[in-house]
């Protein structure tokens, strides 16, 4: 691997050229790049493919007696359940939620942006809250709220109309899972809608009145079109995640008897009963890894599109604001609607259940108020230990992600190393690789090769650190827009090449690698999938403890931790708007 | 054709409203070319944009061909839509997902009752030869020059026949060489098409090479309104002098009572057939044709200033030579390029008709704008 001098005309290309010839030593850094790329996506994706077809399917792929085979891809294959239950369940949970989401984040997106709603700078944070809590603290707020027996809503609902119980909500269902999956991921496609949205030159839309058409025709014949490549990415990206949704499946789903594939995976590796099922799991991952690329690659072919149409611009414009008249009300009512499901009486009902125990919310009740919830929780040395794990992880995994993600940026954007349209593809393939198949292929690769990370947080931290699509991207989009001549400039000035990154392009560099960084961060907070599956008494993490606290029926304690997560959320949304988001609305 | 009076219009600022255009009259007449002329922010595209109808007025009356389409005192708002008017932004905004004749027929395709095929293609047709895009009409509206699109915007602009023609710094996106043909292309359009027009610019060259009259506009005031030649030659205040281009403004004081004005930054003195108050502070504005340097001294001129070159600038035709007159005061005057002179060549710089350059003011404006 070496640099590669190409005769491009461009003045990127001699800037390239030249730096090649400079600097052979550099050629460390693709290499470095390439190596963590391969060990952190390619390596695991390999070892999924080689398990699939390695046999018999209780054994790992490398241990003594496993063999090349077609058995797992036949068993999976020739099992009726893959068509009866598990395809048309994923379907009807994908499209569902991909459907309702896409409403409330577009309409949501669009009261904020673009009309004179009042208070849009809270409802912009309120809309968020959800995106930041981990979906177990989120999920469990809901079966408090919404189940059958004695959710509050269904309590309050009853104690209305006169209903006997139980329902009439039921939230183990299909329409109650597919309800809490949109709640939960409105928050993210709202977030891309808005940039959307606020990116669109409003004179496209003046023009079109200045031409005799009236609001409601612009909006139809200009505003829609203009808009359809910016709005379709986010709707694409968002299938993607749903369809590697786990946790609500888990949580929420499998009370309901619902079967989707990325719990399907989970129920292979933690069968009821006999061994887990280690060559099934991985031959049922590969249509579904493969139904992901497949996703990916429309979804780059749209953002292309899309910058053909170059209406995202990056640049924000001044948007004109609609006057909503008597429609404002429906719209604080819809707001309002999502706020209190998402965000208010979740957390009324976990506080209040972290004090009183899972009871109705009654005066009467109220005088049995204790803080022994919490005491249980801070008395035990397992919660100290998840808080570390916690936020160790979730940190080294922000630095790794935000180092490799800077270096694969620069290799992609600056360098002319023959294979960086390949690491380019790799990074970007790992947005396509639900976290329940990289956690089975981390699982087998380290189980199959002992050494010594198995059930510590540094196999959660190689595991989460595969996410590097987007510090790669954030990276290269800053060095893109950090112009050569800034760097010839100091090349001119006598600087050689590193003393040149180390002051002049890290600095500029910096905000975009800090937006990266606190993005991973969050997620890594968040996230449930991988440590559950790659769990063990040493490396277990908040969400996953609330969790087994919540399964062990003991509703207090897990609300009490519940109620921590989110006060310790609460400082990162005021992070997110001001790192993530720097302008909320432009006014 | 438009009537704008009295028009007032402010922002919401935080901790109050900001006034930007401040009850300015004006009238386009039939057929004419308008031009609002003015320095960055002072106000032009939000006058636009209120004619367009595009903001909303505080007060103020517009009337469009005699009707009135704004009057918020009667709380008359035309929405833009239904105004007789068509529009080129400044960005152009020609429509990314239409083709150059899906642009173009938009405005006829929006319109109701519906016109019949064939009438819209044979007026899309007719107007984008007129602006000679008839062979691009397939052509992405992506993948157009900054030319390309300035000309399909104007035709999509005029294809309705609308009475007025709004323009926002038509020509403020195309590159310098570019912008010196399109200005003659545009120019020769709307005289051809002959429809009444009002433009908005910052650059005095296009107002006066494209608009019959002229409002200079600063801080929200039409501070003079006239012809070309009229606001050239008699400007209202050192601030339009100033903004029309290439003309020294100096500052001097008056000595009580003979006419004399003192240079400041030099010991030279003027003499003025008017008389001020005693040292009361003028501004002095002397457009290029009203110098005339020489190298020997003319004692037959009124008012001849002695000076020393500092320094010589070719441009091709003439040459700008600076004079010293004083440690504080240097003149630019342009020169034949056949007259040799030298660096530090002592020389004489005659003035004519002083008197219609001396402006009373207690403020010096010039200097707040620039600054
Ligand atoms: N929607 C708005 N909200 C608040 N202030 C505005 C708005 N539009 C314009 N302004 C302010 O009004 C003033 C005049 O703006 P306007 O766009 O009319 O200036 P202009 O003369 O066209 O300047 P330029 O030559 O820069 O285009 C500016 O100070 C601007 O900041
Ligand atoms: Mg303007």
């Amino acid at each position: 691997m070496a640099f590669v001098a190409t005769p491009a005309p461009s003045g990127a290309g001699r800037f390239r050229a030249r730096l090649a010839k400079a600097d052979i030593g550099l050629a460390i850094i693709p290499v470095v790049g390439a190596v963590a790329a391969l060990v952190l996506i390619a390596v695991p994706v390999a070892m999924l493919f080689y398990a699939a077809f390695h046999g018999p399917s209780d054994y790992l792929p490398f241990e003594a007696g496993a063999k090349w085979t077609t058995d797992n891809i036949v068993q999976v294959f020739n099992d009726r359940v893959l068509y009866t239950r598990i395809l048309p369940d994923t379907m009807v949970f994908v499209l569902g939620t991909v459907l309702l989401t896409t409403s409330l984040a577009f309409t949501f997106a669009w009261l904020v942006e673009r009309t004179d709603i009042k208070g849009s700078d809270v409802w912009f944070s309120l809309v968020l809250f959800p995106l930041l809590v981990p979906i177990p603290v989120l999920a469990i707020a809901w079966i408090f709220l919404m189940g059958p027996n004695a959710g509050w809503i269904n309590l309050a609902i009853r104690g209305v109309f006169g209903f006997d119980g139980p329902g009439p909500i039921n939230i183990f269902s299909m329409a109650g899972l597919i309800l809490c999956q949109s709640l939960a991921s409105t928050p993210f496609v709202f977030l891309l809608m808005t940039s959307t949205l606020r990116s669109m030159n409003p004179q496209l839309e003046e023009a079109s009145g200045a031409s005799g058409a009236s609001p409601l025709t612009t909006f139809r014949r200009v505003t829609l079109p203009v808009l359809i490549p910016g709005l379709l990415a986010p709707v694409i990206l968002v299938t993607l995640i749903t369809l590697e949704q786990f946790e609500l499946p888990l949580i929420i789903g499998l009370p309901a008897r619902i079967n989707v594939f990325a719990y399907r995976i989970y129920n292979e590796l933690n069968p009821a009963s006999g061994l887990p099922n280690y060559g099934g799991a991985a031959a049922i991952s590969l249509p579904f890894l493969l139904l992901g690329m497949i996703a990916l690659m429309f979804y780059n072919w749209t953002i292309r599109r899309g910058d053909k149409f170059a209406v995202v611009t990056g640049k924000a414009y001044r948007q004109r604001h609609l006057t909503l008249g008597r429609w404002r009300f429906a719209a604080y009512g819809l707001l309002g609607f999502y706020a209190a499901l998402a965000v208010v009486l979740p957390a009324a009902v976990l506080i209040w259940t972290s004090l009183l125990g899972y009871s109705a919310p009654t005066f009467a009740n109220m005088k049995n108020v204790s803080l022994a919830a919490y005491y249980d929780v801070i008395g035990n040395a397992i919660f100290w230990r998840a808080l570390r794990n916690s936020l160790v992880v979730a940190f080294l995994t922000a630095v790794i992600t935000t180092t490799v993600g800077a270096i694969l940026g620069w290799i992609i954007a600056r360098s002319t190393f023959w294979g960086r349209g390949l690491l380019d593809f790799i990074s970007f393939m790992s947005t396509g690789i639900p976290a329940v198949i990289v956690a089975l292929a981390v699982m087998i690769l380290y189980l199959s090769f002992p050494v010594g990370l198995y059930g510590t947080i540094w196999i959660l931290i190689i595991a989460k650190s595969y996410r590097i699509a987007a510090t790669t991207r954030i990276a290269r989009a800053g060095l893109l827009q950090i112009h050569p001549e800034l760097e010839e400039a100091s090349a001119a000035s006598g600087a050689k090449w590193l003393p040149t990154q180390w002051r002049i392009v890290i600095p500029l560099l910096l905000p975009a690698l800090m937006s990266g960084f606190i993005l991973i961060f969050i997620i890594g907070m968040r996230e449930f999938t991988i440590p559950l599956i790659l769990f063990s008494p040493e490396n277990v993490v908040l969400p996953v403890l609330l969790w087994q606290l919540f399964q062990n029926g003991q509703p207090a304690p897990s609300a009490a931790l519940a109620t921590f997560i989110m006060l310790m959320v609460l400082p990162m949304i005021f992070l997110a708007r001001r790192f993530l988001i720097p302008r909320g609305r432009t006014e | 054709m438009l009537t704008v009076s009295k028009l007032v219009k402010s922002f919401a600022v935080p901790g109050g409203r900001n006034t930007v255009i401040d009850h300015i009259d004006f009238e386009v007449r039939e057929g004419e070319c308008y031009a609002l002329l003015g320095p960055s922010g002072c106000g032009k595209t939000t006058t636009l944009r209120c004619v367009a109808g595009l903001e909303r007025a505080d007060s103020g009356v517009i009337t469009i061909g005699g009707e009135v389409v704004s009057d918020p005192a009667r709380d008359i708002h035309v929405p833009v839509h239904q105004r007789p008017i068509g529009m080129v932004f400044q960005s152009y905004a020609i429509w990314p997902h239409l083709d150059v004749y899906e642009n173009v027929a938009y405005p006829l395709r929006v319109q109701r009752p519906r016109l019949p095929k064939a009438e819209i293609d044979e007026r899309v047709m007719s107007v984008l030869k007129l602006v000679g895009m008839d062979s691009l009409a397939r052509r992405e509206a992506t993948r157009l020059s900054g030319g390309q699109q300035q000309r399909v915007a104007l035709a999509r602009a005029v294809v309705r026949n609308p009475a007025l023609l709004l323009l926002d710094e038509p020509l403020s996106n195309l590159d310098a060489r570019l912008r010196d043909t399109m200005r003659k292309e545009l120019g020769d359009l709307i005289a051809r098409i002959g429809i009444t027009a009002m433009f908005v610019t910052h650059d005095q060259a296009e107002a006066f090479s494209l608009a019959h009259r002229i409002a200079v506009m600063n801080r929200g005031l039409i501070i003079q309104e006239g012809t070309p030649r009229q606001i050239y030659m008699r400007p209202s205040s050192p601030f339009v002098a100033f903004f029309m281009g290439s003309a020294n403004v100096i500052t001097g004081r008056a000595d009580g009572g003979t006419g004399q004005i003192r240079l400041e930054g030099s010991t030279h003195r003027i003499t003025v057939n008017t008389t001020f108050e005693p040292d009361e502070t003028l501004s002095i504005v002397l457009r290029p044709e009203q110098l005339k340097v020489t190298r020997d001294q003319r004692t037959a001129a009124s008012n001849v200033l002695s000076g020393k070159v500092d320094r010589l600038t070719f441009q091709g035709g003439h040459i700008e030579c600076d004079v010293r007159l004083g440690d504080g005061l240097t003149l630019r005057v342009p020169i034949p390029a056949g007259l040799e002179l030298e660096k530090d060549m002592p020389v004489w710089v005659e003035i004519e008709s002083l008197d219609s350059s001396i402006f009373r003011n207690d403020e010096n404006p010039i200097n707040k704008e620039r600054s």
